[in-house]
């Protein structure tokens, strides 16, 4: 079993991996549920997806985490409308760690690319490790 | 619903317990402090939180109902989660322009007692009064 990821262990500049998703009909229909007024036109996803394409390349690539990690900032600029079933290709990598009154806040930057490499999204975020 | 290009349209959630964790299948985030109620109560928070991504969502609902879909491409968000949604809260987005810049938004979720659970800015290139 892998060692927990802990503040430590967190070299900024380096990169934590890419994951390769698709938003498949399972995850839209419990959006749909879930959101049932966030309709997007034919052939695109709603906006909000490409923040759980990022939270998912998170959860995936960043593991194991401490229990208890807090989303403290989310930057996100959306370069494209992401196709159902498109698959993504996120990659995360640190950009930053700092201690600050007591808490340890990790910065991670995540750039998206689709089909053909297209790009998706942009985005920082920043997390409160718990150890 | 009442919106114009200044105001952004509501959007809103009530976080219960089954939206928190449809939201954590979603996006594979069982993080403890969203889901066991044992663990939460034990971490400086004292209970369960929503995930703050299931309350920003609705920013871009919001923007996305006021300018329209299309408006989001090349649209850029920058926010902080200020306050922890509880199990049990009912939040809404909303957004007004900011005098600041063309084509930015100081937005927030609020809470049912009107207190900010996230705030920042959303900026928009595209916004149909630009024509762009």
């Amino acid at each position: 079993m892998a060692e927990v990821l802990t503040f430590d262990s967190f070299r900024p500049g380096a990169s934590m991996g890419r994951a390769t998703e698709a938003i498949d009909d399972e995850i839209l229909a419990s959006w749909r549920q879930l959101y049932p007024w966030d309709a997007a036109p034919a052939g695109e996803l709603p906006a909000g997806l490409a923040t759980v394409l990022l939270m998912r390349a998170y959860m995936h690539l960043l593991t194991p985490r401490p229990p208890g990690n807090i989303h403290a900032r989310q930057r996100l600029e959306l370069l494209a409308a992401i196709a159902p079933g498109e698959e993504v290709t996120t990659e995360i990598v640190c950009v930053g760690k700092e201690l600050k009154r007591e808490r340890r806040y990790v910065d991670l930057a995540c750039r998206a690319s689709g089909k053909a490499g297209r790009p998706l999204f942009d985005g920082r975020m920043t997390i409160i490790w718990a150890a | 619903m009442e919106s114009n290009l200044n105001i952004l349209a509501p959007a809103a959630l009530q976080v219960d317990r089954q939206a928190i964790l449809a939201y954590a299948r979603i996006t594979g985030d069982f993080n403890p402090i969203h889901v066991d109620p044992e663990f939460a109560a034990r971490t400086p928070l004292g209970g369960v939180i929503a995930h703050g991504t299931l309350s920003l969502n609705l920013i871009w609902q919001s923007l996305a109902a006021t300018f329209g879909s299309e408006a989001l491409r090349g649209a850029a968000i920058d926010i902080r989660f200020t306050k922890p949604v509880r199990e049990g809260d009912r939040v809404e987005a909303g957004g007004r322009r900011s005098a600041d810049a063309p084509g930015r938004f100081d937005v927030w979720v609020r809470n049912q007692d009107g207190i900010a659970v996230i705030e920042g800015t959303a900026i928009l290139f595209a916004t149909k009064e630009s024509g762009r």
